[in-house]
């Protein structure tokens, strides 16, 4: 048996087995994970579902803030969905199966137009992590590797449908036996994908508002000590982008990430991020973080912001103690405490 | 005829009833950390100062707020929050030059004094009337501004201006 055949044949059902198990499996962590936490208990299936369900409309703060880069994204995952499933050629193949399955596929033409833009979105992805000097330093390895993986079905697809590859030796014979495995690479990095939010370095004040604002508890923040602790359970995530369109400073960003070490939920939570917090010059009681205080005096000149609210009070009244008509120190007290000695 | 909180120190009694209806109106629970209105005190003197929010004109907690879900309502004379728009960052309480601004724990919610929708419940359990709700006349303004002069001073003088 030949690798084209092994591919077509036995590997497409290990791959799209371990697809279907693994896809439920994670349904199954997600609601074990899911059922742990004890945030937010008395609201928090209404709010989930309804959190989820609002991200799947396009009229969120993300969309009026880049409503270019949101259209692209929506149509790029929109054409990755509907043309592999929706083709008229993979719907022959379910016919011919064993399953005997068919629906009702896509107008050809429609389907090619599709299969350009997804690759023209997914270069112009590439292209954009690239040129952007911010973007790329938020760019991981498999920020690259995703798009890469994603596009080359579509490539080969595109090729194998349109293009006349005999000329060339070896993509001539082999492009059915590529086209295929690189669709069931695509199926099995599908199952480690992950969700994470980024919060920005420099961006980020850590008031900590995406806490609460997740519906799941997927992002909480602790303070241990002198700092506020960003963690994040990668399997309650519901990439709703709740901690998004949140975020006053524009420091979240929702990232793909693939990681097959976290798919068996070995690692509960993980630490992204750790703000120090300012600690009350009067009191020594930590209250804000130091980024959130520094923000705030750009905006406002007061000179009791170094101050917790609690010693801000107690310096305000001890301003208007000191106009007090009356004496600073009572004599009764004193007078009762001599005759008692 | 809009109307604002007066709070006068000299009749406070420090019995901080205040501070426990307070929290009971807004919360349905006596519990005074919860409350909008803070008694500050220095026992050995018998000098107690209700602190609550000033609604100020030109708020500190309006102008931090990144989504400008901290407005001014001028029939009542007071500053609102509208919880709708707030997200919670918590940069209001961190402003506010009265600690007058706190954050519920367990609702979860920056909370503030709301003067209680034109009918604040403190002015009707204070016997003293140290904390009174007044028409927002000249004159009643006028002995604000005399304090907050007074303050001014006092304060240039601690920091040594």
């Amino acid at each position: 048996m030949d690798l084209g055949s092994f591919a077509e044949g036995p590997l497409l059902w290990i791959v799209s087995s371990l697809f279907v198990i693994g896809i439920l499996a994670r349904v199954a962590f997600f609601f074990s994970s899911i059922l742990k936490t004890n945030k937010n208990k008395h609201f928090r299936w209404r709010h989930i579902v309804a959190t989820f369900g609002r991200s799947f409309v396009p009229l969120h703060s993300v969309v009026t803030k880049k409503p270019m880069y949101a259209a692209l994204c929506y149509i790029f995952h929109i054409c990755l969905i509907v043309v592999p499933v929706w083709l008229s050629g993979h719907i022959l193949l379910w016919e011919e199966s064993r399953f005997g399955w068919n629906w009702a596929a896509l107008p050809d033409a429609l389907a090619d137009w599709m299969t350009l833009l997804v690759l023209f979105l997914a270069a112009y992805f590439l292209i954009r992590r690239i040129i952007g000097a911010d973007l790329r330093l938020n760019t991981s390895r498999s920020d690259y590797l995703l798009i890469i993986i994603t596009a080359l079905p579509f490539m080969t697809g595109y090729f194998l449908t349109h293009g006349n590859l005999e000329p060339i030796p070896f993509l001539g014979d082999n492009m059915r036996t590529i086209h295929v495995l690189s669709g069931e690479a695509m199926l099995i990095v599908a199952v480690f994908l992950f969700y994470r939010t980024q919060l920005s370095r420099e961006k980020c004040t850590g008031c900590a508002a995406c806490e609460l604002s997740c519906p799941t508890g997927t992002l909480e923040s602790t303070d241990k000590g002198k700092l506020r602790i960003f963690t994040y359970s990668y399997y309650q995530c519901i990439c709703c982008g709740a901690c998004v369109t949140t975020c006053p400073e524009e420091a979240a960003e929702l990232r793909h990430e693939i990681g097959p070490g976290r798919f068996f939920p070995i690692v509960p939570k993980q630490e992204i991020r750790s703000v120090e917090l300012k600690a009350c010059e009067r009191c020594g009681a930590l209250f804000t973080p130091v980024p959130q205080i520094e923000k705030i005096g750009q905006l406002i000149t007061d000179d009791f912001i170094r101050f917790c609210p609690r010693c801000k009070q107690h310096k305000y009244a001890e301003g208007f103690r000191h106009l007090a008509p009356w004496p600073k120190k009572l004599t009764i007290g004193r007078n009762m405490s001599g005759e008692s000695q | 005829m809009a109307k604002m909180l007066l709070v006068d120190y000299e009749k406070c009694t420090g019995c901080r009833l205040c501070e426990l209806v307070c929290s009971v109106k807004h919360t349905g629970a006596s519990n005074p950390s919860r409350a909008n209105v803070h008694v500050v005190k220095w026992e050995d003197e018998g000098f107690y100062l209700p602190m609550l929010c000033q609604h100020c004109v030109d708020a500190p907690c309006m102008s931090v707020c990144p989504t400008k879900a901290i407005s001014r309502d001028e029939e009542l004379n007071r500053v609102m929050v509208d919880y709708d728009l707030c997200i919670g960052c918590k940069a209001c309480v961190a402003a506010c030059p009265f600690g007058a601004m706190g954050f519920d724990e367990i609702e979860k919610k920056v909370i503030k004094c709301d003067m209680c929708d034109g009918d604040p419940l403190c002015v009707k359990f204070c016997d003293m009337k140290a904390i009174d709700y007044v028409d927002a006349t000249t004159s009643n303004f006028e002995r604000m501004r005399d304090a907050s002069r007074n303050f001014a001073e006092l304060m240039a003088k601690a920091h040594g201006g």
